[in-house]
């Protein structure tokens, strides 16, 4: 146990605080795999079984022998074939929608969590065959239904249901509903030559009973369920269906019914209802149980009456995401912000807009650096109520808290001014002041098309990619975080599924991914076309190369006399920090430095907004923002670096 | 006593481990991920070991590390080790060590059929057949895997070659299960 307690040297190339130390730069920018044992190489060859065989490492049962013979590359190719990866992906893909779960599978069975993310599983099944991973982007698509519950809910079910099993318990619901019907039907039948009166009493009847019949089938369903069959309205649009009929024939002005118009009402509701529970019992789980994300099967829309693309949205996300009448889907938006985008919304101020717009936190300087983002984004869940249900076709919109609103007064605080070119102001807004930088929309079709032609969301895939097969909070440099985006992305262009298991095996092959103990500050891969240099921290090195070193590169001759390309001991001995001189051409402590720096950041004046008249990503700006606000409070805590 | 003084120096290298900072590369891995490592090392293929038996009370995973709901998404919770995950991971360990010391004398545990024997080699202790170096990389990898580096093997070999030289078979290779398993290597995700 002694050895477990020995920290093993740090053989670590470079630390966001480190002091100054040689430097060698083909460790800077090793992006190749270093030698190593055979014990260490096993060591790596269990870790990455583990990570792309969903868990699972190395067994009595693998022929380690055969796979010390390999490169890493084909190590990692070999476990990609295995069926095991399908899990693994569709775990990573779980994580980058931020509902990560333990285990998809329980005693060799998925759980029902594994089938609530449609774009998770269509992107995992396309990635195994070669084809389009980009529908991991996509808002709407197929509905994967998970194997209908196994057991019976004590609490639900009914005296006559006692000894049910749950797949006779949801026979005898349909059949409860076909018979209600079958009545119906029998009754329009015999009444077709009458004024429709008895009819129309009956239907008033079935109406009063909407949501008792509505409850009396969900007894055989469980939540998640539930919420299937309520987004898919299989149980509200037949009863709906009659039930409006009946509201348009039965009214007291009209002596006569229209009994062969209700006729049809309810053959087509009754029909509606058996075609779309036909398809529900295929999911039994006698009949489906799917052994591999390939065997995931996707429910036939067509027979729902509600035919569109399903929203990706699913039921933990419907709990996880409410809305309400006040937050106007903000919750939604910040989600999306997060996850596709990885914009935390760190409030580090915004381009002052060049037209100031009014409403809820409009004026409010400090709020509108989140919101100028955060509300265009919301607008494009504006007919999506409670539960992410649709009701762009109705009038009312019903919230999660459950108040409710004119769909249209609602709406209205996504629309435009008079004379703007938009309709709506919807849209992934980059920069408030700078128009042509934004990509705007209307519909969550337009925004997967946004998401999957923008540069951030892949840059944001790898680095979850990256944080996922690492550590989460293990530090990448900027520089390589591009680098393997690039490739990513250029390989992308031709296949996306090759895209992402190349970036895999990167990943795999880096010195990060080959360190036991990873310091988190640490940067340890770097772009290949990286300077070994003493230069500043690089959790934010390659930001300030990218956006602010052509300005301030040097303390001569440069402006500010700042050189933000340099990582120096400060004037206290203590700390490190940029080159800066003040105008009688003394070095200014790091705190003035730092100060300064997070007040040009946040400044929304567009004289003193840094970098100027230059637009810089609200992800780069809020880690430099971060790091500058850490590395202050360090200071300030007399912590030395 | 000396099982528990190897845990309680494992226990005290686990907070050594995090001591450097909260990183996450020094956080548990969790029960499941635990629990499905030591299945595929050692429970025929394909099968899980019922390993939730060996928690102290029911949920108690949950104190040992897991993603769950945080806000509005999924987070690992539970994972920084603090003296109440520790005490419940020695606790839940210690059982599964005592129930594979056990099945020296009768099988507690489905087995994989390469650990059932390794096992039944290693359960001749203290004769010289169960100390040879061969027989207890091949235990020391069953448990452990490729998780720690040499060294860890090195150390816990001959602290067992040393201590426990003339100890009976269960009580020392509940021990030496108990040493691999609350070992930061094995626990900690890195």
């Amino acid at each position: 146990m002694a050895a477990s307690q020995l920290r093993p040297p740090l053989q670590t190339p470079q630390s966001t605080s480190a002091p100054e130390r040689p430097h060698r730069a083909s460790e800077v920018v090793r992006v190749s795999s270093p030698a190593q044992s055979p014990w260490e190489k096993r060591w790596w060859i269990d870790k990455t079984a583990k990570l792309l065989r969903a868990g699972e490492g190395i067994g009595p049962d693998d022929d380690i022998e055969a796979l010390l013979k390999m490169s890493e590359e084909e190590i990692a190719r070999h476990f990609m074939n295995d069926p095991r990866f399908g899990d693994a992906l569709l775990d990573f893909n779980m994580y980058f929608m931020g509902f990560k779960a333990d285990d998809i599978k329980t005693d060799g069975a998925y759980n029902s969590h594994a089938f609530d993310f449609p774009n998770t599983i269509s992107a995992a099944q396309a990635l195994l065959s070669n084809g389009d991973y980009f529908k991991l982007f996509d808002l709407e698509g197929p509905l994967f239904l998970a194997p209908l519950r196994r057991e019976t809910d004590p609490e639900n079910m009914l005296p006559g249901d006692a000894g049910l099993t749950a797949a006779q318990l949801r026979r005898k619901v349909v059949n409860e509903l076909k018979v209600v019907f079958a009545n119906l039907g029998a009754s329009a039948a015999a009444q077709m030559s009458s004024n429709g009166q008895d009819l129309c009493r009956q239907l008033a009847d079935f109406g009063a009973r909407k949501d008792a019949l509505t409850e009396q089938v969900h007894r055989a369903f469980d939540d998640a369920e539930i919420f299937v069959l309520t987004r898919a309205q299989v149980v509200s649009w037949p009863l709906d269906s009659v039930a409006r009929a009946a509201r348009e024939e039965c009214v007291k002005y009209k002596p006569k019914a229209d009994v062969k118009r209700l006729a049809a009402a309810i053959q087509a509701a009754s029909e509606q209802f058996s075609t779309s529970f036909e398809e529900i019992l295929r999911f039994e789980p006698e009949a489906y149980e799917p052994e591999s994300v390939l065997d995931f099967k996707a429910v036939d829309l067509s027979t729902f009456p509600i035919k569109d693309k399903w929203l990706a949205f699913g039921y933990e996300q419907a709990v996880a995401l409410q809305n309400s009448s006040t937050n106007f889907n903000r919750k939604r938006s910040a989600y999306v912000l997060k996850r596709f985008f990885c914009d935390d919304l760190t409030p580090v101020g915004f381009e002052d807009p060049q037209e100031h717009v009014a409403g809820a936190h409009g004026s409010d300087t400090s709020c509108f650096a989140c919101h100028y983002k955060l509300d265009p984004m919301a607008g494009f869940f504006r007919g999506l109520g409670a539960q992410f249900y649709d009701y762009s076709r109705e009038r009312t919109i019903i919230f999660d808290d459950l108040a409710d609103d004119s769909r249209s007064r609602y709406e209205a605080t996504w629309r435009t001014r008079k004379g703007s070119s938009r309709k709506w102001n919807i849209g992934y807004v980059r920069s408030p002041r700078w128009e042509n930088q934004n990509s705007y929309g209307e519909t969550l079709g337009d925004l997967s098309k946004i998401i999957r032609e923008a540069p951030e969301p892949k840059r944001c895939l790898v680095k979850r990619l990256f944080e996922y097969m690492t550590a989460e909070n293990q530090t990448i440099d900027g520089g390589y975080l591009d680098h393997l985006t690039e490739a990513f992305a250029k390989e992308a262009a031709v296949s996306s599924s090759q895209a992402m298991k190349n970036a895999i095996v990167r990943i795999a092959k880096s010195q990060t991914y080959h360190e036991r103990n990873a310091e988190p500050q640490r940067c340890y891969d770097h772009a290949p076309d990286a300077t070994a240099a003493k230069g500043p921290p690089c959790r934010v090195a390659y930001i300030l190369q990218k956006n602010c070193a052509q300005c301030h590169g040097t303390i001569y001759g440069g402006d500010a006399s700042l050189d933000l390309g340099a990582w120096i001991t400060a004037p206290d001995g203590k700390n490190r920090t940029f080159p800066h001189l003040d105008d009688d051409m003394q070095q200014r402590p790091a705190q003035d430095t730092i100060t300064r720096m997070m007040e040009r950041l946040v400044s929304t004046d567009p004289k003193r907004r840094m970098p100027k008249n230059k637009i810089m990503s609200s992800q780069e700006r809020q880690e430099l923002y971060l790091w500058a606000q850490q590395e202050l409070s360090r200071i300030g805590k007399g912590d030395v670096q | 006593m000396k099982p528990l003084a190897v845990a309680l120096l494992a226990g005290v290298a686990l907070c050594a481990a995090v001591a450097d900072g909260a990183a996450q590369t020094s956080r548990f891995k969790g029960w499941a991920a635990i629990s499905k490592e030591l299945s595929t090392r050692i429970a025929p293929k394909g099968e899980m070991l019922d390993l939730d038996r060996f928690l102290p009370a029911a949920d108690m995973e949950d104190l040992l590390g897991r993603w769950s709901t945080f806000g509005s998404e999924h987070a690992f919770q539970n994972g920084l080790p603090n003296a109440i995950s520790i005490a419940i991971w020695h606790a839940t360990l210690s059982n599964f060590a005592t129930s594979v010391g056990a099945s020296c004398s009768a099988p507690q545990l489905e087995f994989h059929a390469k650990f059932a024997q390794t096992l039944k080699d290693l359960c001749s202790w203290p004769a010289a057949g169960a100390k040879a170096d061969a027989l207890l990389m091949d235990y020391w990898l069953a448990i452990m895997g490729y998780n720690a580096p040499e060294p860890e093997y090195v150390a816990w070999r001959d602290h067992f070659l040393a201590s426990y030289k003339d100890r009976p078979a269960a009580e020392t290779i509940t021990a030496m299960t108990l040493a691999i398993t609350m070992n930061p290597y094995f626990l900690l995700h890195k």
